[in-house]
C-alpha cells in the first residue's frame, strides 16, 4: 500500500540550463515539442523551474532544473541564480555560430559565480537539423575537451541525445556527492534525504 | 525524454475527474469519496497529466482539500473554458519535492506572487497554483488532471 514514503528520494540535485537565447534551452524540458498544441499561458508567463523524477542506478533522485529564459540576453547571470546549483548544462545551437563562441563566456560567468567543482556538460542542440548545421560534432568535442568536461549532440524535436545529457550530468553529480559523502562523514552539502522544499526566494532569481 | 520513473500503462486506464466520480455515484452503496484511500484523505490513484502520460503525484502521497472559493485557476487556454475556474477540490502537497513531474510558472507580471503548476512535460496547465500567503501549499486542481484507476 502507497503511503507518504513513497514520494521520498535519495537525492535532490538542482540543474541549470545556460546558454544563448533561441538554442532551444526550453524545448530540452519538453517531451513533445511538436505544436500539436499550444499550451498559451503557460508559455506566455514562463517557467520558472521543473521537478523531475528519475530512477538513477536504483536511487530516486529529484531533478530541480532551472530554466534561465529571458536574463541571458543580459548575457550575464547573476550568483543568485547559480546558487546551490549542483550540475549545468551549457547549450548551444549548431546552426548558430554566436551561440557557440559564446560557450567560452559562459564558461567564464560560470567560474566567476557558480560553486567550485559544479559539474558540467556541452550539449550542441539541433542537431536534426543538418543543411542549416555549421558547428561539426569535432568541433564541440574539441571546445568540451578543452575545459575537460563532456560533450553530446541533442535534438529536442528528434528527441535524441536529451534524456542522455542529463543522465550523464546527474550520474556524474551523484557520483562527485557520493565521493565527497565518503571523505567526510557527515552528509555533503545539499544533499539530504527528504530534506524541506527548497525555498522559494532562496532559489529564486531575487526578484 | 525524462521518463525514467513514468508508468507505462495504456491511455484508457487514465480517468479524467468525472469519469471517476461517476464510479462513487454508480455504486451508492457508500458515500465515501471514491478519490481517496479508505479512512484517509489521501489521493487513491496515480495523478497524470490531463493530456499526456505525464505522472504528477504518486499515489499516497497528496492530501485531499476544499478549494479555496475566492482563488480563480486561470483556464489553460485563452479562447475555452473546459474547467471551472473553482477548482471542485485540490490535492494539496506540502513540499514540492513530493511532486514526480511539474513545472513551475514564474509570477504574473503585475500580480501577486502565485506561482501556476503545469505539466513538465507537455508544458499544459495550470493545473494547479502555488499561493503566495502559503510557503507549505502545493495545490493540484482535482478537475484538471486524470487518474490511473488501473
Amino acid at each position: 500500500m502507497a503511503t507518504s514514503k513513497s514520494a521520498s528520494y535519495d537525492y535532490l540535485i538542482k540543474l541549470l540550463l545556460i546558454g544563448d537565447s533561441g538554442v532551444g534551452k526550453s524545448c530540452l524540458l519538453l517531451r513533445f515539442s511538436d505544436d500539436s498544441f499550444t499550451p498559451s499561458f503557460i508559455t506566455t508567463i514562463g517557467i520558472d523551474f521543473k521537478i523531475r523524477t528519475i530512477e538513477l542506478d536504483g536511487k530516486r533522485i529529484k531533478l530541480q532544473i532551472w530554466d534561465t529564459a529571458g536574463q541571458e540576453r543580459f548575457r550575464t547571470i547573476t550568483t543568485a541564480y547559480y546558487r546551490g546549483a549542483m550540475g549545468i548544462l551549457l547549450t548551444y545551437d549548431v546552426t548558430d555560430e554566436r551561440s557557440f563562441n559564446n560557450i567560452r563566456n559562459w564558461i567564464r560567468n560560470i567560474e566567476q559565480h557558480a560553486s567550485e567543482g559544479v559539474n558540467k556538460i556541452l550539449v550542441g542542440n539541433k542537431c536534426d537539423m543538418l543543411e542549416k548545421k555549421v558547428i561539426s560534432k569535432e568541433q564541440g568535442q574539441a571546445l568540451a575537451d578543452e575545459y575537460a568536461i563532456k560533450f553530446l549532440e541533442t535534438s529536442a524535436k528528434s528527441n535524441i541525445g536529451v534524456e542522455e545529457a542529463f543522465f550523464t550530468l546527474a550520474r556524474d553529480i551523484k557520483k562527485r556527492l557520493i565521493d565527497t559523502q565518503s571523505e567526510k562523514p557527515e552528509k555533503a552539502a545539499g544533499v539530504t534525504l527528504n530534506q524541506e522544499p527548497v525555498s522559494k526566494q532562496g532559489g529564486c532569481c531575487g526578484k | 525524454m525524462l521518463n525514467a520513473s513514468q508508468q507505462r500503462s495504456s491511455a484508457s486506464d487514465l480517468k479524467p475527474y468525472e469519469e471517476v466520480a461517476a464510479t462513487a455515484a454508480a455504486g451508492g452503496s457508500s458515500s465515501a469519496s471514491p478519490f481517496v484511500l479508505p479512512d484517509t484523505l489521501l489521493n487513491a490513484f496515480d495523478i497524470h497529466c490531463p493530456k499526456c502520460r505525464c505522472l504528477v503525484i504518486r499515489r499516497g502521497v497528496a492530501t485531499q482539500q476544499d478549494a479555496d472559493k475566492d482563488v480563480e485557476v486561470p483556464s489553460p487556454a485563452a479562447t475555452s473554458a473546459p474547467y471551472p475556474l473553482v477548482p471542485a477540490f485540490n490535492w494539496a502537497l506540502s513540499n514540492m519535492m513530493a511532486f514526480e513531474n511539474v513545472g513551475f510558472t514564474k509570477a504574473v507580471p503585475g500580480g501577486d506572487d502565485t506561482r501556476y503548476l503545469s505539466c513538465a512535460d507537455c508544458d499544459v496547465g495550470p493545473i494547479g497554483y502555488h499561493p503566495p500567503t502559503l510557503p507549505k501549499a502545493f495545490l493540484i486542481a482535482a478537475d484538471r488532471v486524470r487518474y490511473n484507476t488501473a
